[in-house]
């Protein structure tokens, strides 16, 4: 007997180690590869911010921080900053007023709920590339659907090449983004509705409270935990967009540069602005990639802290 | 009864040899079709010239039996991006183009091409294409073909209205109205990567200086900020009221297309693009005249080079490569270039069949005179067509012409 509880004794004291050994080990070679193709090419992207680099041949010279310092005075990466803050400005509305309301909606007992949360979740599914091209043939002034839609329905007069104008062709692709992105947003918000307390529910309708009260007070402070995770990845969505805006905006960011935003002009500091430019600048399209980084990050976790004080306040 | 237990050792003494050959299969050079056969891997950027690519390949491989080429395409727009992946990754094909400019003396000087000195004739090269390779003392690659921007129009639309060619800026202005008034979209002017726009220019500044002029402008004593320069940057902005609807947004492929349709009356076209013309619509009836002077002197036509083929400097299969890219500048290449697929690059071929391809490039021809070089060619960095990239504002109002002749004339760092 005696023997039997010092051999668990000795068990017991081991098992931590054997464990924490188990873990490093099941660990290694996904950190070695997230490490390997991950971590130290940001380095390098990092190290490369501070060189002359085209992008062919050896990595010239060392130039401090004078690539940041072009950075803060090019008109043209200002810009798209600017460019991508409109759609992430219009992505949060978009995600805390309609991807919100469609989720509620979804959220009841309709006939055919899977088939249209199907629905409204495929946008997101669908390649950026695709979603782009989607939109330029709504919008085409040639063979979209749009203007003849208006003269449809009695507004030719509003018929516009909306693509060409550049007061219209941000908005537009923001909304194009939004239209994906809201599947998503959806499906986060409609996640948040199951974990929604009906206890919560049922004990404020039997003290009166009508739907938009019951809504308000107590179901959007259960969904914090989704506005804190809808919220932050559009966020990260609308920084980093590129693909969708590219097949729009094309790599001039048509029309007269009012489409750039910072993914795109980091591809044509990096690749050439147009399909016959050989002016590439690798090591400043990486200064550009620092600094959507920073952004991205300063953004993220700035949007995660204050969410994160909310939810801890609903609690 | 046998017994086939395999032991621990025999196993994995097997898994290493087979990794060991595994291993040779993955470093050995790209050969097919048995020891002897090279497959020399090329990538182009006009996927519509595969048909005839694949004929020029076919000629070649009847003399070379031993190397097979294998022609892969990326699209124009992101050509250059592939091709600059593909060296920084170590894994660039055997041949490939450098955009005419100056990134082929990059590759040069950055050791990413094989020298091809003694393996390309240059003597036979026009100048156009000789300055664009040989340089340093050394010969780095060659042009399948060259190109000639001047201005496409519909045949049938001019000869049903009584438009004759234009010899003048108003008459050009002129045509313009007269096909606005008919309808039909006079220009198709694609302008999202401003490509045409750029070439646009080109051509009208160049129907300023002439030749002569162009030297000048090169020796810096003429100047795009000239006022009869400006005037011809201005002419592009007069033209837009008869631009196609939404032009800013479209891209160089839609607008071709839409002009092979007939959907518009002109477009500023290079030579290679007939070939995409007649692959969106095979029945097109398209002419080609070069761009009028201001006052109805000698029309001017404009013309660069397709691809700088070169041979990547760690080519496992660099004299199989080095002997195709030498062959480009074969008669029997150039004619195939010069009746199918663009302006030959050898002097002295000129198109002979009774093909369209041949009638465009035999009009291209006739139609500069002078046919000034781009001045993409002999500008460090691409510098004008930056320059008219980011001026694309002009059309909506947020650049004005002559700050675009500021920017045009800022990029003229000579080379």
């Amino acid at each position: 007997m005696s023997v039997g509880v010092a051999t668990r004794r000795k068990r017991g004291t081991k098992q931590p180690t054997n464990f924490a050994r188990a873990a490093v080990l099941f660990a290694l070679p996904a950190v070695l590869v997230y490490g390997m193709f991950f971590i130290l090419p940001v380095v390098q992207s990092f190290t490369l911010a501070f060189f002359e680099w085209s992008g062919l041949g050896p990595v010239g010279d060392f130039v401090g921080a004078g690539n940041f310092a072009k950075l803060a005075t090019d008109d043209a990466f200002l810009a798209a900053i600017a460019h991508s803050f409109i759609i992430l400005g219009v992505l949060v509305l978009i995600t805390n007023t309609f991807s919100l309301a469609l989720a509620s909606l979804l959220n009841r007992p309709l006939r055919f709920r899977g088939l249209f949360r199907a629905i409204i979740v495929l946008p997101y599914v669908l390649s950026p590339l695709v979603v782009g091209f989607i939109w330029v043939l709504i919008l085409s002034p040639d063979i979209g659907l749009l203007n003849p839609a208006l003269e449809a329905i009695g507004l030719g007069a509003l018929q516009h090449a909306w693509l060409a104008d550049p007061a219209f062709a941000l908005p537009w692709i923001a909304v194009a983004l939004a239209w994906q992105w809201n599947g998503l947003a959806t499906l986060i918000f409609l996640t948040g509705f199951q974990d929604v307390r009906q206890d919560l529910l049922e004990a404020a309708r039997l003290d009166g409270a009508h739907e938009f009260q019951v809504f308000r007070q107590v179901i959007v402070p259960q969904l914090a935990p989704a506005f804190t995770i809808a919220n932050v990845l559009a966020a990260i969505f609308a920084l980093r967009a590129f693909d969708l805006v590219y097949v729009i905006g094309g790599p001039l960011g048509a029309p007269a540069g009012s489409t750039t935003v910072i993914s795109t002009i980091i591809f044509g500091t990096a690749f050439g602005r147009t399909s016959f430019s050989s002016d590439i600048n690798m090591a400043y399209a990486m200064t550009q990639g620092v600094a959507q980084f920073l952004l991205v990050g300063v953004i993220a976790v700035g949007m995660l802290l204050y969410f994160g004080r909310r939810e801890r306040n609903v609690r | 009864m046998l017994d086939y237990t395999i032991s621990r050792r025999s196993l994995l003494g097997g898994a290493g040899a087979l990794g060991a050959l595994a291993l040779l299969q993955a470093c050995a050079p790209a050969v097919s079709g048995g020891s002897s056969t090279k497959t020399v891997t090329a990538w182009g950027n006009h996927p519509e010239w595969q048909g005839v690519l694949e004929k020029l390949t076919g000629v070649f491989q009847e003399s070379h039996s031993s190397t097979v080429v294998d022609w892969q395409f990326k699209p124009n727009a992101t050509y250059q991006a592939a091709v600059n992946t593909a060296l920084s990754g170590g894994q660039a094909p055997d041949v490939f183009g450098w955009l005419e400019g100056p990134s082929i003396r990059q590759g040069a000087a950055d050791g990413l091409i094989m020298d091809l000195t003694g393996k390309i004739d240059v003597d036979n090269l026009i100048d156009p294409a000789r300055a664009q390779v040989e340089f340093d003392g050394k010969v780095w690659g060659c042009p399948l073909g060259a190109y000639t921007v001047g201005v496409f129009y519909q045949r049938d639309v001019f000869d049903d209205n009584g438009i004759d060619i234009p010899t003048t800026w108003d008459e050009l202005t002129e045509a313009s109205e007269k096909i606005a008034a008919t309808g039909l979209t006079p220009w198709a002017m694609p302008a999202k990567d401003m490509i045409l726009p750029y070439f646009f220019t080109m051509l009208s500044t160049s129907s300023v200086l002439g030749s002569a002029g162009f030297e000048e402008l090169l020796a810096g004593d003429r100047k795009f900020t000239d006022p009869d320069m400006v005037a011809g940057l201005q002419l592009m902005k007069d033209l837009q009221p008869y631009f196609n609807e939404g032009f800013e947004a479209q891209s160089y492929a839609e607008g071709k297309a839409a002009f092979a349709q007939g959907r518009a009356a002109m477009i500023i076209g290079g030579s290679a693009d007939f070939a995409g013309y007649q692959e969106t619509n095979p029945d097109v009836n398209v002419g080609v005249f070069g761009f009028p002077s201001p006052d109805g002197g000698q029309a001017v036509t404009t013309s660069g080079m397709d691809l700088n083929y070169t041979v990547w400097a760690d080519s496992p299969n660099a004299e199989a490569a080095a002997e195709f890219i030498g062959w480009f500048v074969s008669e029997e290449c150039q004619q195939i270039v010069a009746d199918e697929l663009s302006i030959p690059i050898r002097k002295g071929v000129a198109p002979l069949g009774d093909t369209e391809t041949a009638r465009i490039a035999r009009e291209m021809v006739a139609a500069g005179e002078p046919n000034i070089p781009l001045l993409l060619d002999t500008i460090e960095g691409g510098g004008t067509l930056g320059a008219v990239a980011e001026s694309s504002g002009i059309f909506s109002g947020g650049v004005t012409i002559e700050q675009l002749a500021e920017a045009l004339q800022n990029s003229m760092t000579t080379s």
